[in-house]
């Protein structure tokens, strides 16, 4: 079969019925797989020792989001037939949903609609008299059934103002931390604006708020993440998160910590398991139900490849590290979608299973028939072997018993306890009976560390008097490092004074310093800074450097006046250096020019590279001398930091014979860093004399560096010397490689495009087209040369597509250099659409496409898949990973994709577009940004550096990084086998 | 006292256009054809599901046709702080973009009366920030008069009550920001000849809320009752807890939640934002709620009507 002949059959098929007509959409797309929970059960491969048993199901339940088993056993399950989208005039009717197992055979028998007028519940967490704290809308609900006939009677907004932009990024997740306090968390798209007794707090982007309901103060406790759908404490009081968009596995959070994807951050903590899939919702293992070396293991759903999977967290510094096992469960049932996973009053592992072949919220049309709005299944998975806990009653207990519950082995038993003592804060003697009861602690006990802090948290959770004084007993004198540091977080909460972190910033364990730095940002104090800034004198790791970093920038406020006027005393040159570095701010940047200028051959490379982000004039100037005095690496830093002030804000030492040398050290330099920055100084400072090194340079015919030649090319073009160019460009083809031409001629391309243009063709027929055509197609006017001098020329058909695919992806698909290149390569391209029967045909064949095949297909250079995606890590970064989209995205929406790449384009993928005032182009995405430039990374991974002063317009292109037309070649066999490869991704079978 | 410097503010209301025909001593009142905006922060959005200020001010001129639209935004401030979320494809703006955007909705809307409720959010910032909070004022004033005969009228914060706060100290030094906040407002309505309700005093013995900071259903019909009197509107032409008033408000909230649905649609980056390209049934719904609010309004009208034809 020739190239093409099936979509030419399709299309001629189908050419009268339009794309996007829904008559013939359903049967081939419908490829629901059947609802019956048996079948889903036996497609569940349980690690050894284990197995499942359907708790409860559709009808009793639909669509769970979020799962929590109150104090008496019953489970609340917020729910939402409405998601993604509530119908124009629908009255809101999601519900919350109690299940029960009143015969304790392992299974629910019992359903009671709780309340039923919300707008997607994104959590539910019960209050333990009867209410239940909900996440509704743009809302956090109380809910109270004053009755108690078990159904809610009365609804308080608690908070108002969480973003609306995207249904499942706004509040979600609710739960209890140790202390008492209700955690919930947001995803990326949400801008948040709540008013408190506090001030308003706002939070722009993911994560994750603690509220205490006592005094109604709400805080931002973390920063970042994609959409963190999943958030735990640790038997020790430590906090973990997983990403429902993100894949870095398991996130070691603490107080203040930022994450990715945080706007207008520009430092952030990564995950504990980079390049892992995306996880939702996580339980941290305790209680014997499970076996010993399942403690304080990590699960995590996989929804997308229908797992769950385990961690085991091993601690490392102030951290921790994660590993990942062998998964809980694997499933090869596409509709099996575990969200959530808690632990049971029995002891056993309980899943929300959202059911649903679908999991998109963007991808899929918001009302495709495809999405399930009726099934839901809760699963419970169990040791063979061992025995269910007994449910514990907690509501009758007297307050001793309780206690004594706060030694229990299981984590839900002991927040149940103290839930129920928060319960009782009215009851005559309460705080008493605590203090007793810690008092009376035997302490040869062998958890009497835990015991003494579950009773802190306690004192906590009742906002007893006190608190204070036992977390500083604890922090002083407790054997275990773990309960120094909860106890240290205990203050955080500003219940102490910075006097009592004093012993814990300068503890023998890194996680109570790092934890005592993070509570001190708390403290609004130069002397609160001046105490953290103590853990300096200890080992640091990256979480310690990060949380002191945090923690000098939030209490800049009061100790940088004072560092100012002289007040602030104790100091040692590396604090110093420490804190002004965090602070990233002109006043504080002269006392760092002091410190380099003192001792230019040690000056640290950080601060070098600060002085050329915001320093003025003057601090460039000490730069100078550094590139004298300073060693190979420090002069390189020097020589990037003045490269950066010159790019980004046009910033430029004047003129003088220190200037001259130090651009000649640079230049000079065995440091290829260092040579390319003065190489590219010589241009931007115009310093005229040096012109004759880079000619001397580019004239040598055996340089290899095509970045640095691209540098000194550059450069001469400012100097005006486009006649050196084209004569070097033309020089002996046969000794000069061709990148080095290329970058010749990119440099040319900016001062002269009609010189260029053919110099530009002859390297294409050559098959190069580094440098040149990203210029070419920058160039205000470039490309219309290049496409006349591509007359008659001929190029290899790979070349083509790839140079196709930088023209379309600049946002020129259909220009005259567009043409050119098809011309020139002999492409054949064919319009990309499938009518819905076409698609239904083709959707039918593909189960018995060669996945082998469809590999070899994938990996092939003309298709250029590699150049930008991962799958299984390997791969380029500027489309999305394609690890597991099989199990991910349905198939017509994989086609699609693939055809007409710009139709639906994957959310942080889209393409900006950036004018500068000379009419040059610059787009691609946005790889970062701060306040003087936009950094802009384009589909051939080049990054471009536009100051922000030069921008004339900012848009988004609506056209996909994606070149459309990339599979035309392939016959409908091999479309077959690719997708068939595509759709196996991610699956375990 | 109050009332006379109410109607003395009035008098001089926006002279550049003059309501020439309008006798200068007369009260602040709603015209036949006005289209009334609430404007500010969760003041006005809490207001939403309970719907007292406005049938509190539709129950006083029944047989005129007054339309409402609800624009508060938890949060917000002069400076539009919580209108910055993602326009242009971009996930979120700065803060002059959200005030651009506040400016732009409002116009689109043509109100030709704004009640004004801002100064609580602005007052955490101190005395430090008063003159930066006028300014703000000001220019947001000045944006909103462009083109259009706009009659503005300014509420103040709601007090704090002590039982709600951590310590004595810390109400001393609330209160004092309200007074301070509420205060500049007052200047500034009295420079700009706007009537003035006073809500800091007037509700400073009132229980009007349960946790705080936002008034409760009860607050609420306190608050709108207030309102209507410190501007000397009629009397309410039927009692506001009837059941043929208590069936305007439900008719109202129900416009409202629409209408808030409209203007700040779920899955709004899919609409507007970052997201625009995921999704194209999603940005053809907002505007099908139109009829939908269209028909609350005229169920609204039918209920005024009545009662004004019952009523004389």
């Amino acid at each position: 079969m020739s190239h093409l002949t099936f979509l030419r059959t399709l299309l001629a098929l189908t050419a009268v019925i339009l794309y996007g007509s829904t008559a013939l959409a359903q049967r081939g797309l419908k490829d629901i797989p059947s609802p019956d929970p048996a079948i889903e059960q036996a497609s569940f491969k349980l690690a050894d020792g284990f197995e499942v048993n359907l708790w409860a199901a559709d009808p009793l339940l639909a669509k769970p989001i979020q799962i929590q088993f109150d104090a008496e056993g019953r489970l609340w399950v917020a729910s939402s037939r409405t998601y993604p989208q509530l119908n124009v005039n629908q009255d809101p009717s999601d519900k919350i949903i109690v299940l029960e197992d009143t015969d304790n055979d392992g299974t629910a028998d019992q359903s009671t609609v709780y309340y039923d007028k919300l707008i997607i519940p994104g959590g539910v967490l019960p209050d333990n008299a009867g209410g239940a704290y909900v996440a509704h809308a743009e809302k956090l609900v109380h809910l109270t059934d004053n009755d108690r006939d078990g159904v809610a009677d009365k609804s308080e907004v608690l908070l108002s103002g969480f973003g609306t932009e995207d249904t499942h990024h706004t509040l979600h997740r609710l739960s209890w931390g140790p202390g008492g306090l209700l955690y919930m968390l947001q995803g990326y798209y949400i801008g948040t604006h709540i008013e408190t007794l506090y001030g308003p707090r706002r939070l722009n982007g993911g994560g994750l708020w603690a509220y205490n309901t006592m005094t109604r103060r709400l805080e931002i406790y973390s920063r970042g993440l994609i959409n963190p759908w999943g958030m735990a404490f640790d038997r020790w009081g430590q906090t973990f998160q997983t990403d429902g968009a993100g894949g870095e596995g398991v996130n070691y959070s603490f107080p203040d910590a930022v994450f990715k994807a945080s706007p207008r951050e520009n430092r952030t903590l990564s995950g504990l398991n980079p390049r892992r899939p995306k996880l939702c919702g996580i339980a941290i293992i305790s209680g014997d139900h499970f076996p010993g070396t399942w403690q304080g293991n990590v699960l995590a759903n996989d929804f997308r490849a229908n797992n769950i999977d385990r961690y085991s967290l091993a601690p490392e510094a102030s951290g921790y590290t994660s590993t990942l096992r062998d998964d809980l469960l694997q499933s090869s049932r596409v509709s099996f979608r575990p969200i959530d996973i808690v632990m049971g009053p029995d002891g056993a592992v309980y899943i929300a299973d959202w059911y649903s072949p679908i999991i998109q919220h963007g991808e899929v049309d918001f009302r495709d028939k495809r999405r399930d709005q009726v099934h839901g299944r809760i699963w419970r998975i169990t040791a063979k072997g061992r025995a269910p806990l007994k449910r514990k009653e907690y509501q009758n207990e007297s307050i001793e018993t309780l206690l004594e519950m706060l030694k229990a082995p299981e984590d839900w038993v002991r927040l149940n306890a103290k839930q129920t003592l928060k319960g009782r804060v009215a009851e005559l003697g309460l705080v008493q009976k605590v203090r007793t009861w810690i008092r009376e602690l035997d302490k040869s006990a062998p958890n009497y560390e835990h015991h003494r802090l579950e009773g802190l948290w306690a004192m906590q959770t009742i906002a007893a008097r006190g608190t204070r004084e036992l977390a500083v007993q604890i922090i002083n004198n407790s054997l275990e490092p773990k309960a120094r540091a909860a106890a240290a977080r205990v203050l955080y909460h500003k219940l102490g004074s910075v006097e009592d972190l004093v012993r814990a910033v300068n503890d023998p364990h890194p996680q109570v310093r790092r934890e005592a730095v993070t509570t001190l940002g708390q403290y609004q104090s130069a002397t609160a800074a001046m105490i953290a800034l103590q853990a300096l004198d200890h080992p640091m790791d990256k979480f310690i450097d990060f949380a002191l970093w945090r923690t000098c920038r939030i209490l800049e406020p009061h100790w940088l006046p004072a560092f100012q006027t002289g007040t602030l005393s104790n100091l040692d040159a590396d604090q110093i250096t420490f804190a002004l570095k965090a602070v990233e701010k002109p006043q504080a940047l002269r006392p760092l020019v002091a410190i380099v200028r003192a001792n230019p051959s040690e000056a640290d490379p950080g601060i070098v590279r600060l002085i050329g982000k915001i320093g003025g004039i003057e601090d460039l100037v000490s730069l100078l001398s550094i590139i004298e005095h300073g060693d190979d690496s420090v002069s390189e830093a020097a020589g990037l930091a003045l490269l950066e002030a010159a790019q980004d804000r046009a910033l430029t030492p004047p003129a003088s014979p220190n200037r001259r040398s130090a651009c000649k050290r640079l230049a000079e330099s065995s440091l290829i860093g260092a040579k390319k920055a003065g190489f590219r100084l010589i241009g931007l400072w115009k310093e005229e004399a040096l012109a004759q090194h880079l000619e001397d340079y580019l004239s040598h015919p055996k340089i290899d560096e095509a970045s640095a030649a691209l540098a000194a090319a550059l450069s001469l073009g400012d100097l005006g010397r486009a006649d050196f160019i084209v004569k070097v460009a033309n020089a002996d083809t046969t000794i000069r490689r061709s990148s080095i031409r290329a970058a010749l001629v990119a440099a040319l391309m900016r001062i002269d495009t009609k010189r260029a243009a053919p110099l530009a063709a002859a390297l294409l027929e050559l098959g190069t087209f580094e440098h040149f055509i990203e210029a070419a197609l920058t160039k205000k006017g470039a490309s219309e040369e290049l496409a006349i001098a591509l007359t008659d020329v001929s190029i290899p058909e790979t070349v083509a597509v790839e140079v196709l695919r930088l023209v379309e992806t600049a946002g020129q698909s259909g220009s005259s250099l567009a043409s050119a290149v098809i011309e020139a390569g002999k492409l054949q391209l064919q319009p990309q659409r499938l009518s819905q029967e076409a698609m239904v045909q083709l959707l039918e064949k593909i189960p018995f496409g060669n996945v082998g095949r469809g590999k070899a297909i994938y990996a092939r250079a003309k298709l250029a898949c590699v150049t930008c995606h991962i799958i299984d890590e390997k791969g380029g970064v500027l489309g999305p990973d394609l690890s597991s989209i099989g199990s991910s995205a349905p198939l017509d929406y994989l086609i699609e994709s693939l055809l007409n790449p710009s139709k639906k384009i994957k959310e942080g993928y889209r393409m900006a577009m950036i004018t500068n005032r000379e009419g040059d182009v610059f787009a691609g995405s946005i790889a970062s940004e701060n306040q003087n430039v936009v950094v802009i990374r384009n589909s051939a991974g080049t990054i471009s550096r536009v100051p922000k002063e030069s921008i004339a317009k900012r848009e988004t292109s609506p056209v996909s990084m994606m070149p459309s037309g990339l599979v035309s070649s392939l016959r409908e066999d091999e479309f077959i086998d690719l997708m068939s490869y595509l759709s196996s991704l991610g699956k375990n079978n | 006292m109050f009332r006379s410097l109410v109607s003395l503010l009035w008098l001089l209301l926006i002279p550049c256009f003059c309501f020439a025909d309008e006798p200068n001593e007369k009260p602040f009142e709603l015209h036949d054809g006005d289209r009334v905006l609430f404007l500010g922060s969760s003041f006005f959005e809490r207001a939403l599901e309970h719907g007292h200020l406005e049938t509190a001010l539709a129950l006083r001129f029944p047989d005129r046709d007054i339309s409402f639209r609800n624009a508060g935004w938890d949060g917000d401030t002069v400076f539009g702080h919580s209108r910055t979320g993602g326009r242009r494809r971009a996930v979120f703006g700065d803060e002059e973009e959200g005030f651009q955007r506040m400016v732009e909705h409002v116009q689109s809307l043509k109100p030709s009366v704004i009640f004004l409720a801002y100064g609580t959010n602005e007052s955490f910032d101190g005395p430090r920030g008063v003159a930066r909070f006028k300014k703000g004022l000001h220019r947001l004033l000045g944006a909103l008069k462009d083109r259009s005969n706009v009659r503005f009228v300014f509420l103040s914060p709601l007090p704090v009550n002590a039982t709600f706060l951590p310590n004595p100290s810390y109400h001393k030094d609330r209160q004092a920001a309200l007074i301070t906040y509420t205060e500049a407002l007052r200047s500034v309505a009295a420079q700009m000849e706007y009537p003035f309700v006073d809500l800091l005093s007037s509700l400073a013995k009132v229980e009007f809320t349960k946790n705080g900071l936002h008034p409760n259903g009860a607050g609420y019909r306190f608050i709108a009752a207030q309102i209507a009197d410190q501007l000397e509107l009629p009397s309410p032409r039927i009692n506001p807890t009837s059941a043929k008033a208590e069936a305007l408000r439900a008719t109202i909230i129900k416009k409202n939640l629409l209408y808030f649905h409209r203007w700040r649609p779920r899955n709004d980056a899919f609409v507007y934002g970052e997201r625009k390209d995921e999704q194209k049934i999603a940005q053809t719904e907002p505007a099908k709620f139109e009829p939908f609010i269209a028909k609350q309004e005229t169920h609204i009208r039918a209920i005024l009507k009545s009662i004004a034809s019952e009523t004389p």
